[in-house]
């Protein structure tokens, strides 16, 4: 399954792009199942998290082997719980050799979630990629460069651009940010998982 | 006493855990925690899912 797909399907909708829209196309194209549920996290440590699972034995979101459920901080606003689920979905993509699927690989995500001055590990760097994946689906490049020219002449702010896009005001900067195109190009041409 | 964190291992990639073949996270507000906060929270939070106590935002083949 490729990102560009997902992408270029983005580019036919209209803001905001709809979490139940994203989760029918991924479906059509990776033929995974996708459970999301809504469950209290510490939002001081955590807003989200993605698990695929293999053992049938320990049915903890009644989703059969191989499902990939994401779990949403119930104490989340519309807007963060889309990002939030946006990014989680985009974990689709991880290539295996990005899958967290052992003791000492999850150690280390865990280490270098907390500290920054450590080297990324394949598995931080799907973190990353998947957030600037979420960002590129938010919003169609052709409104992209749109609002980009009204944030510039500012007849359009980021509380404005982020009430369109429904996503926290907080992401607005990096959909303009000088290295957006860069990135979201770099994962556009990544080869397929 | 198991740390936070082998408790998560074990719960994650242990024999007769859930069989974990990819996770990961989205990080909370707070910046400075540590890697056994975070476990601690990773198992709090299949606690939870253990005792059914969330609701379904979308089910499979929706």
């Amino acid at each position: 399954m490729s990102f560009r797909d997902l992408y270029d399907y983005v580019q036919t909708l209209e803001v905001p792009i709809q979490e139940s829209e994203l989760r029918r196309k991924l479906r059509e194209l990776s033929s995974i199942p996708v459970k999301v549920i809504s469950i209290k996290m510490n939002p001081d440590l955590m807003f989200g998290k993605y698990i695929s699972h293999r053992n049938e034995d320990n049915l903890y979101f009644k989703a059969p082997p191989g499902t990939s459920v994401i779990l949403l901080s119930d104490s989340l606003s519309p807007d963060w719980a889309r990002i939030v689920q946006f990014k989680e979905l985009m974990h689709l993509f991880d290539d295996p050799m990005q899958h967290t699927n052992n003791a000492e690989e999850f150690e280390q995500l865990l280490i270098g979630l907390c500290d920054q001055l450590t080297g990324r590990t394949p598995q931080e760097e799907s973190e990353l990629e998947c957030m600037w994946r979420a960002l590129a689906i938010c919003c169609p490049e052709e409104l992209r460069v749109e609002l980009s020219q009204h944030r510039d002449s500012k007849t359009l702010s980021d509380a404005d651009i982020a009430k369109k896009l429904q996503i926290p005001e907080r992401f607005v900067p990096h959909l303009f940010s000088a290295n957006y195109k860069t990135n979201v190009q770099i994962l556009l041409t990544k080869p397929s998982n | 006493m198991a740390t936070n964190l082998k408790q998560a291992q074990d719960l994650l990639f242990g024999e007769g855990g859930l069989g974990v073949a990819n996770v990961k996270f989205f990080p909370g507000n707070k910046r400075n925690v540590t890697a056994e906060e975070v476990a601690a929270e990773v198992v709090a939070v299949f606690e939870r899912a253990e005792r059914g106590e969330y609701k379904v935002v979308a089910d499979i083949g929706e």
